[in-house]
């Protein structure tokens, strides 16, 4: 089900990223690299600038000195092609209310114009939203919300994933489904970059931890 | 497995989501006949009067209904995390503005424009007067459209973004607002209307070239901080 | 060394802060000098020297500083844009300073321009606003003015506000000639009230040139300005860098 092949060695580098927010440095000189087939934990206190720091990364925020280098290039100099590699979940799911889940899936899929890995359908039942397909975003419990933003990662066929908060609104069982997902991703050469409250361990999977604030 | 164009997708999704909210699209079309309504009963009721201030009064009303319905363009993107995801895709913003901005137009502009003529014969404005009216609103419509997304753009998440919005706005509507209305007052003393015509395509075809870019690029200064 | 290479070597050194510090540091106390001068002669020389106008009589006079403030509102524009753009291109933040510094001071002569135009038209058209084509422009100038120190002033991030703001001042700077041509072009239809202002069209020397010395004295201070602006914002901006440490600890 989830089999790409390793052809690739990507590396995704930080180099002495710093950051202010009124004056106080919330990300001060950070650097780190993380390459296929490992996970970058952050790890920090709320307003410790783990979101900032993730969407520094992602591109969504420009860093005030230092760069971020997508195998060897500025994600800054090719967006298209470091975007094609990219699934960046933030806090908010992107649901829309007035759209059903199929449409909602349907509409993330579209968005990037590649084709996908998993059809709707499958992506659906695997967030256990199956009986939902019709339902309106509004109808909808923010977990369940949740769940729809991540059959991104089934169906979006990236190398680096960075995920802010994964866990947060999901019940034990889907995060063992999760858990489960991140380590065939890594297995499989993909890099995984996240935050969470949550303590999370992969058997065997090279594990950088990074401590912010 | 989904594999459609981008374009596509963002223009049925706009589309899609506003015809869900029903009410919501009707309201700056009814806003727009109900200004218009009011300058007979603060002005004077007079025919004469009513055709000479007839143009310049749909206009500025349509004008102000299009910075009305365009408080809300990019808002729940904004506030629902679904312009992270549009902004993050490999496909050219540029382009994903552009299908927004024609959806926008379709919910917003075109009724507005439809309904023009009936305002025309309201303010007693000749035939052939109505017909220049709502050629005028057709190519100066869709302008008011581009450019006040890029205000949008840039004040998205703003306390305040209104009163701001229409700052930053209006100065910038003034050409079209000239051509337009005065392309219906020239029509209405049997002068020459083409030029102001012309004016407006020209005016129209530089905002569809530009106007996709600078939003596309506003929108993700916007976004970048929080 | 090529002269390209050259230029490209003053560029840089512009736009590196400490040297435009010093730099700015030096210049100021000669471009103070120079503003006052040049704004002694042109007061004293369009006040007293200047002959009245033969219909408008002393009431004329204020041309010297109508002219050359509604010159500024659009010169400083331009500056305006054109920083705007070398910062969102280059990502020079002292082009960003001078943006941000341009808008309070061209929005100031803007409104000076208006002012003064106004008050000139009351002897002249026995009003004090008739819509003519500059003065409108000017009006609508003031709006895309305050629009601009609006938006920045919206913005509580330094960083956003300078790109934002930058992107707004292109899009007016894209406008202004259509917007100036629009108007114009709708006065002319509306014309038959208004009197042209320059109707001879031969000027005297000793009206040029107090009219001529006002204009470059209010450049002056608008660079006098820019000066003391880029310089506190500078060190605000740099706070942490070893050059301002170091010009801390030293004074």
């Amino acid at each position: 089900m989830f089999s790409t092949t390793v052809s690739d060695n990507y590396q995704l580098r930080a180099e002495n990223l710093i950051y202010e927010i009124n004056d106080k440095l919330i990300i001060n000189g950070i650097s780190f690299s993380v390459t296929s087939g490992e996970m970058l934990f952050i790890e920090g206190s709320n307003g410790s600038g783990k979101t900032t720091l993730l969407r520094i990364l992602s591109g969504l925020m420009q860093a005030d000195e230092g760069k971020i280098t997508w195998n060897g290039k500025n994600i800054e100099e090719d967006r298209i092609e470091f975007n094609q590699q990219l699934t960046y979940l933030g806090h908010s799911t992107g649901v829309k209310a007035e759209l059903s889940t199929l449409e909602n899936i349907n509409f993330f899929s579209s968005l990037s114009g590649l084709p996908q890995k998993e059809n709707s359908q499958s992506a659906i039942e695997w967030v256990g939203l199956k009986g939902y397909e019709n339902s309106p975003g509004r109808h909808l419990s923010y977990g369940q919300q949740r769940r729809i933003a991540l059959t991104r990662l089934l169906m979006e066929p990236s190398q680096l994933w960075i995920l802010d908060e994964p866990f947060a609104g999901l019940d034990k069982k889907m995060i063992g489904a999760l858990e489960k997902r991140f380590k065939a991703h890594v297995d499989n050469g993909g890099l995984l970059v996240l935050t969470s409250h949550q303590h999370i361990e992969l058997d065997q999977v090279n594990t950088t931890r990074l401590q912010l604030g | 497995m989904t594999h459609s164009n981008p374009f596509v997708a963002m223009l049925f999704r706009d589309l899609r989501i506003a015809f869900r909210q029903r009410a919501e699209i009707m309201l700056p079309v009814i806003f727009f006949v109900v200004v218009v309504s009011l300058f007979p009963l603060a002005i004077s009721p007079d025919p004469t009067v009513l055709k000479s201030i007839g143009p310049g009064v749909i206009w500025i009303a349509a004008l102000l209904s299009i910075l009305l319905s365009l408080q809300s363009l990019f808002r729940s993107d904004f506030n629902d995390g679904s312009m992270e995801q549009i902004l993050l895709s490999p496909f050219p913003g540029s382009l994903l503005m552009l299908a927004r901005i024609i959806a926008q137009w379709c919910v917003t502009g075109l009724p507005l424009i439809i309904i023009s003529p009936l305002l025309g014969l309201l303010l007693h404005l000749d035939a052939h007067v109505i017909w220049v009216l709502f050629i005028s609103l057709l190519l100066g419509v869709p302008y008011l459209n581009m450019v006040g997304a890029i205000g949008v753009a840039l004040t998205i998440g703003l306390r305040q973004a209104g009163a701001l919005l229409s700052l930053l706005v209006l100065p910038l509507y003034v050409p079209v607002l000239i051509f337009g209305s005065n392309a219906v007052i020239s029509a209405a003393n049997h002068l020459p209307y083409n030029g102001q015509l012309l004016w407006l395509a020209a005016l129209l075809v530089i905002a569809t070239t530009l106007s996709p870019f600078v939003i596309s690029s506003a929108l993700r200064v916007s976004c970048s901080y929080r | 060394m090529s002269v390209k290479d050259k230029v490209w070597l003053w560029f840089h050194r512009m736009a590196s802060p400490a040297y435009f510090y010093n730099l700015a540091g030096q210049l100021l106390p000669w471009s103070i000098v120079a503003t006052t001068t040049l704004m002694l002669i042109g007061l004293i020389g369009g006040l007293v020297f200047a002959p009245a106008d033969y219909q408008q009589g002393d009431g004329f006079r204020i041309i010297y500083v109508h002219v050359p403030s509604a010159w500024m509102s659009m010169f400083v524009y331009m500056v305006m844009a054109v920083n705007s753009a070398i910062f969102l291109i280059w990502h020079i933040k002292l082009s960003d300073i001078v943006a941000r510094s341009s808008a309070v001071i061209g929005a100031s002569f803007t409104f000076l321009a208006l002012i003064t135009g106004s008050i000139w038209g009351k002897p002249m058209w026995g009003t004090w606003w008739v819509w003519d084509a500059r003065l409108t422009s000017e009006l609508l100038l003031l709006f895309l003015y305050l629009g601009y120190i609006g938006l920045r002033s919206a913005i509580d991030d330094r960083r956003v506000a300078g790109k934002a703001g930058s992107i707004l001042a292109l899009v007016g700077a894209i406008n202004i000639p259509i917007i100036h041509y629009s108007v114009v072009w709708w006065n002319t239809l509306h014309q038959s009230a208004s009197v042209s202002k320059f109707d001879n069209p031969s000027i005297e020397l000793n009206m040029l040139i107090p009219l001529l010395s006002m204009a470059l004295a209010f450049k002056l201070f608008y660079l006098c300005i820019l000066l003391i602006n880029s310089r506190s914002e500078l060190l605000e901006q740099e706070k942490r860098s070893q050059w301002v440490k170091e010009l801390v600890t030293s004074s």
